[in-house]
């Protein structure tokens, strides 16, 4: 079974223009799915739907067999699907970084050994153990994001959402916190579902959701969604510079792998020339 | 309206020594009239705190340093911000945050409103339409909507709405793209060039995009813990391979691929627009020297 799955989702926030439309997919356990649409596509609203922040109107959502919908399991989602929004500042709640930490298995009632155990092991996840006694407010924005995702990651979910968090990062920061959440997937099989604008960082995703109007528009690799330059363009997307930059230059007649996706795709095969 | 700093310093906390932080040391720089100027730098290089300058918002200190922006000179005490600041518009970061009034007209008038007491009723409408024109919304279907019920990239427009309708020779834009989406970026990235055009004469913009910075701006200036560490046109800028690198910035991806080429013996000329790079490469091709 698949451990996320939504099955004919619709919901709107003023009962009259549905802002989701009829939208399925399945995720399954360890994939790293990027979803990408325009403003207002209806990305943040499916994070808040996964979360049960948001209850649909119709259709059903199941996370690791419990249903979004049922009231009572409101608490075994969230201890199961952690999100980290746009701006770490909105979701930082005490004054010193271990504390912070800590809220989330606080509230979830985790006993105290558990806790020091989970603190310990989200910091270093994220490389932030240095950092523990620090006062959030005076850490870098990349740096206060991964304190967020270390606050997620306290509540041993087994699914990250990425809601734009890197949006308001400098490269650096941005770097960072995707490198960690990399890492994560990759070594303790952590389940990311990343929303962004940054084509940059949909290249490495095992899959691309392609949302547009509150619909699936597409589903696939991220070479197979890249294929489709033309129609990326019509619902408000783009292809990651390098692509475009190498489809320029096939125009042109030069000789260049279709499916270019990364700066450095795009680099080597310029350099075979 | 020129912009020179000379010497131009300044810290934070200044009374208070045990916390104090040097964010600008002796910064000289230039901006002409016409100038499409990009401001770069890693975070707390001190670029914001040298934008905030240039309309007022941070007031130099007559000894360290002289900034003056056409015939407005920021060191002295006496000088006429408000004129200044209609004349220097200044964008935020997220500036569709700032949104406050109850109608897209209301909110973009209040500025206008401030700026000049006695203006007539027809002007402001006047003004206001226009503005609205510009930055590509339908003035009639939008006026009377709350702003809040507006997309994230109308929003936007409408708050660039508010600082053009005072029609300012200056224009500053803290990080302008973050946030939209791809087709958005551009579109608003087109629409600054677009302005740049008409009355805006010089557009100064701050981001950690390489890519914009390379595809739009005539002229860099990168920060570096409160210095200037680099200044010129794109290409002198990232043709600095060790320097660029040494500052911990990226390349655009037209410097990157004209650098690797370089390593192969390549030469590729042209600027770094993605435009200026294909035309280029496609001319080497021809000659027959790739």
């Amino acid at each position: 079974m698949a451990l996320l799955e939504l099955k004919n989702v619709c919901f709107s926030y003023d009962k009259q223009s549905p802002v989701i439309k009829d939208v399925s997919f399945e995720v399954q356990k360890g994939e790293y799915v990027a979803v990408i649409g325009h403003n207002g596509s209806g990305k943040s609203t499916i994070a808040r739907l996964i979360n049960a922040l948001l209850k649909p109107e119709s259709g059903s959502i199941t996370v690791d067999g419990f249903s979004a919908c049922d009231k009572k399991s409101v608490f075994e989602i969230r201890k199961r699907v952690g999100v980290v929004f746009q701006n770490p500042d909105n979701q930082m709640v005490a004054s010193i970084v271990e504390d912070d930490v800590a809220f989330g298995p606080e509230n979830l009632g985790v006993p105290r050994d558990e806790i020091a155990k989970r603190i310990d092991f989200a910091l270093d996840a994220v490389g932030m153990q240095d950092f523990r006694k620090s006062a959030p407010e005076r850490l870098s924005g990349g740096q206060k994001q991964r304190i967020a995702i270390a606050g997620v990651l306290a509540l041993a979910p087994k699914i990250i959402i990425l809601d734009e968090s890197t949006a308001m990062l400098d490269p650096a920061g941005r770097k960072d916190v995707l490198r960690v959440v990399k890492k994560l997937n990759k070594e303790q099989g952590v389940t990311v579902i990343a929303i962004t604008h940054y084509m940059e960082e949909v290249i490495s995703a095992d899959r691309v959701i392609v949302i547009n109007d509150g619909t699936i528009e597409t589903i696939g690799t991220p070479k197979e969604i890249f294929a489709k330059a033309k129609r990326l363009k019509e619902i408000g997307l783009e292809l990651p510079t390098a692509s475009y930059l190498a489809n320029k230059l096939i125009e042109k007649g030069f000789r260049l792998p279709a499916d270019v996706l990364s700066d450095e795709d795009l680099e080597e095969a310029l350099c075979k020339l | 309206m020129q912009i020179i700093a000379k010497n131009l310093s300044f810290t934070y906390g200044k009374q208070t020594k045990a916390v104090s932080v040097k964010a600008l040391n002796n910064v000289n720089l230039t901006i002409e009239e016409g100038d499409f100027f990009g401001i770069i730098g890693h975070t707390g290089s001190g670029k914001s705190t040298f934008v905030q300058h240039l309309n007022g918002l941070i007031r130099v200190n007559g000894k360290e340093g002289e900034l003056r922006v056409g015939e407005f000179d920021l060191a002295d005490k006496k000088c006429d911000l408000k004129t200044l600041r209609s004349k220097v518009g200044m964008v935020f970061q997220y500036p569709e945050y700032q949104l406050f009034a109850e109608t897209v007209f209301e909110d973009v008038a209040f500025g206008l409103k401030s700026f000049n007491k006695d203006i007539s009723q027809s002007e402001i409408e006047l003004r206001v339409a226009e503005a609205i024109t510009t930055v590509g919304l339908n003035y009639q279907r939008i006026k009377d909507k709350s702003p809040f019920e507006l997309s994230g990239g109308q929003k936007r427009r409408v708050a660039i709405a508010g600082v053009i309708v005072s029609r300012p020779e200056v224009l500053v834009l803290d990080e302008p793209a973050a946030g939209l989406d791809p087709v958005g970026k551009r579109e608003f990235l087109n629409l600054l060039k677009r302005l740049h055009s008409s009355f805006v004469k010089t557009i100064i913009i701050v981001s950690h995009d390489m890519n914009i910075i390379s595809e739009y701006c005539n002229k860099v200036a990168v920060f570096n813990r409160g210095e200037i560490a680099l200044v010129g046109t794109p290409q002198e800028v990232f043709a600095d391979q060790n320097k660029i690198k040494e500052l911990g910035l990226e390349f655009p991806l037209t410097a990157r691929l004209k650098l690797a080429l370089k390593n192969k013996g390549v030469e590729v000329g042209g600027d770094l627009t993605v435009e200026g790079f294909v035309t280029a490469l496609s001319k080497l091709k021809e000659e027959g020297k790739l």
